[in-house]
């Protein structure tokens, strides 16, 4: 199984729509999505759309990031509120850093009936409550217990209850998009081939994105494309970045999306990569269109979660 | 002794951040006025000025900007000045368009007024460098024609060597107004028109293309750009620049020139609500705000 960790913004969730009509296969596919707005129209939106298709999905209730940080209470009546509308494709799932968050995870879920309903955690730490919340953890109905690769060998220990998940950040992000220009070919995960020995039922990732939590965006002096693959010779995860060359500004962000989709399509047509995504860039390359850089990340995410679907 | 002397640096420093273009576009125009007024003054007194229990929020923004003045000559208030003083003694604001912060080249302009001449104003306050000058001013001359650096009436001697003959001087007087020490000369030779077209937007480009050779280039959204400046660097520069500058000069708003002059306005409010594109609704409830008590 793979949980695609996702935020709330509107290409990440848009990503999450679009591939509905792949679609996605409701016994591999897990997505988390961390909501970072206090509107939450849109994941309801979404939810809708992969309630047809069967994917649940993991709804973080308390954000380390965006406006509802701290605000988690409109996350829990959200799900609430939806569920009673018959959505019930949702699974409360509690980011776990401190010991207050096991105290909120604690009176929520026992509040709310989610010990019986079902819950997932993200452990990001090891806390001091620990053996409490492993007591309750092995007696209530949690569905996936998603580790931390930090901490992973420390954190992972005594859950004897819900499906084990390795949570990664494996995209090595750098500081600025012209930076990828000497690094255009590298390893991203193996984790797809390894997981299941090392006692995993599942693994997650922050794609293409990465862990770090941005804020808005500026016009940028480069354009990068992002595309994951498969390495013939290891069968690994490797990912290119297809980078725009004339950066000397941030002028004609259209002409370096064109300069750096042209390396894209010789790429993936030399590979014979035929996904969703890269099927719309060949059509915004044919038609020499620009989408916005939304859409760019759109696709970038939408073709790393095909290409998992496809390996597991 | 150090302690306060820190102490009032930080305190002036936060009164300059709020007495700034984007501060006090913050403070008049947010949703949270009150919350924005309430601070000016905590910050007043924090910097040892004696606020009255209840004060009109336009005399707390005078306050502030007296205070600054004497204390703190941040960039905000030479670009007052440059409005108050200058632009309003010498042009006519229908017939001229300030640019704040207008980006040519890999530089920011802190000021570009056009009307008939067009000018740059590099600002280097007593609390700025002159670093970066050089390739600041290089980048300027991409796209206009008289360049000025704006310095305090005491550093003249300071930056007297480090600028080109045909770089001008003005200087902030003793009483606080923009006055000229050296004119600029024309120099147009390093105009640059991938550098004119960059600065522009979409529509403004497109236009420009239209206006010098009748048509738009036919292209693809991606080819778009470059064909538009192949199209162009076949014009005289001279002639691509006349048509530059006209289309910077639409952005002329008359009715926005109209309200800032308006006498209800404090004197440092002015400049911020030029930029901000002021119309009628915003100058209502400006007013209303301005005689808010606090």
């Amino acid at each position: 199984m793979y949980l695609p960790y996702l935020r709330g913004k509107q290409y990440e969730l848009l990503a999450l729509r679009e591939l509905c009509a792949l679609p996605l296969d409701n016994t591999k596919i897990f997505p988390i999505l961390e909501p970072i707005k206090t509107t939450l129209k849109s994941i309801e939106t979404a939810l809708v759309a992969l309630k047809r298709i069967g994917i649940q999905m993991q709804l973080i209730v308390n954000p380390e990031h965006g406006e509802l940080k701290g605000n988690g209470n409109v996350v829990l009546d959200f799900i609430d509120h939806i569920r009673s509308l018959g959505v019930d494709n949702v699974i409360p799932t509690y980011m776990i850093l401190s010991d207050r968050d096991f105290a909120y995870f604690e009176s929520t879920a026992t509040a709310r009936g989610y010990l019986e309903s079902g819950y997932s955690l993200v452990h990001l730490n090891q806390i001091s409550n620990v053996t409490a919340l492993k007591a309750l953890v092995n007696n209530s109905a949690i569905r996936f217990n998603i580790i931390h690769v930090t901490h992973q060998m420390s954190l992972k220990r005594g859950f004897t209850n819900g499906e084990l998940t390795l949570l990664s950040d494996p995209f090595n992000k750098q500081k600025r998009n012209s930076d990828y220009i000497s690094v255009t070919d590298e390893f991203f995960s193996n984790d797809y081939l390894y997981y299941a020995d090392e006692k995993f039922a599942a693994f997650s990732d922050y794609l293409t994105i990465g862990s770090e939590f941005i804020e808005g965006g500026m016009l940028p002096y480069a354009v990068a494309i992002h595309l994951t693959y498969v390495h013939k010779d290891s069968g690994e995860i490797w990912i290119r970045h297809f980078i725009s060359d004339s950066n000397e500004d941030y002028s004609d962000t259209p002409g370096k999306f064109g300069e750096a989709l042209d390396k894209l399509i010789e790429f993936i047509d030399a590979e014979g990569l035929h996904t969703m995504a890269c099927e719309q860039f060949r059509d915004y390359h044919s038609r020499g269109a620009f989408p916005g850089l939304g859409v760019v990340k759109k696709l970038s995410i939408m073709h790393h979660i095909q290409l998992i679907q496809e390996l597991i | 002794m150090l302690l306060t002397h820190v102490n009032s640096q930080v305190n002036l420093s936060a009164l300059a951040k709020m007495v700034s273009n984007a501060g006090l576009q913050r403070m008049m125009f947010a949703d949270d006025f009150k919350k924005q007024a309430k601070h000016l003054k905590q910050l007043l007194r924090k910097n040892g000025i004696q606020v009255e229990k209840k004060s009109y929020v336009s005399e707390l923004i005078d306050i502030s900007y007296d205070h600054l003045l004497t204390h703190y000559r941040h960039e905000y208030l030479y670009k007052v000045a440059l409005l108050n003083s200058y632009v309003f003694h010498n042009h006519c604001l229908s017939d001229t368009i300030l640019l704040n912060e207008f980006r040519i080249g890999n530089s920011k302009a802190d000021t570009i007024i056009v009307n008939g001449a067009n000018k740059v104003f590099e600002i280097k306050t007593e609390l700025d460098s002159p670093e970066r000058l050089c390739t600041q001013i290089d980048d300027y001359y991409k796209g206009f024609s008289e360049v000025y650096i704006v310095i305090h009436h005491s550093e003249i001697g300071k930056y007297l060597n480090c600028i080109d003959e045909h770089v001008g001087i003005m200087v902030f007087s003793k009483d606080n107004t923009i006055e000229l020490c050296k004119a600029a000369q024309v120099y147009n030779e390093k105009l640059d028109i991938v550098a004119m077209i960059k600065a522009l937007r979409k529509d403004e480009y497109l236009q420009l293309v239209y206006k010098m050779a009748g048509e738009i280039p036919k292209a693809t959204p991606v080819q778009l750009f470059k064909a538009c400046i192949n199209m162009l660097s076949k014009y005289p520069v001279l002639e691509v620049h006349a048509e530059f500058l006209k289309i910077i000069k639409q952005r002329i708003n008359l009715c926005t020139n109209d309200l800032i002059q308006k006498s209800e306005l404090p004197a440092a409010l002015r400049l911020s609500c030029y930029y901000y594109n002021l119309d009628q609704n915003d100058y209502i409830s400006l007013v209303d705000k301005l005689s808010y008590q606090i």
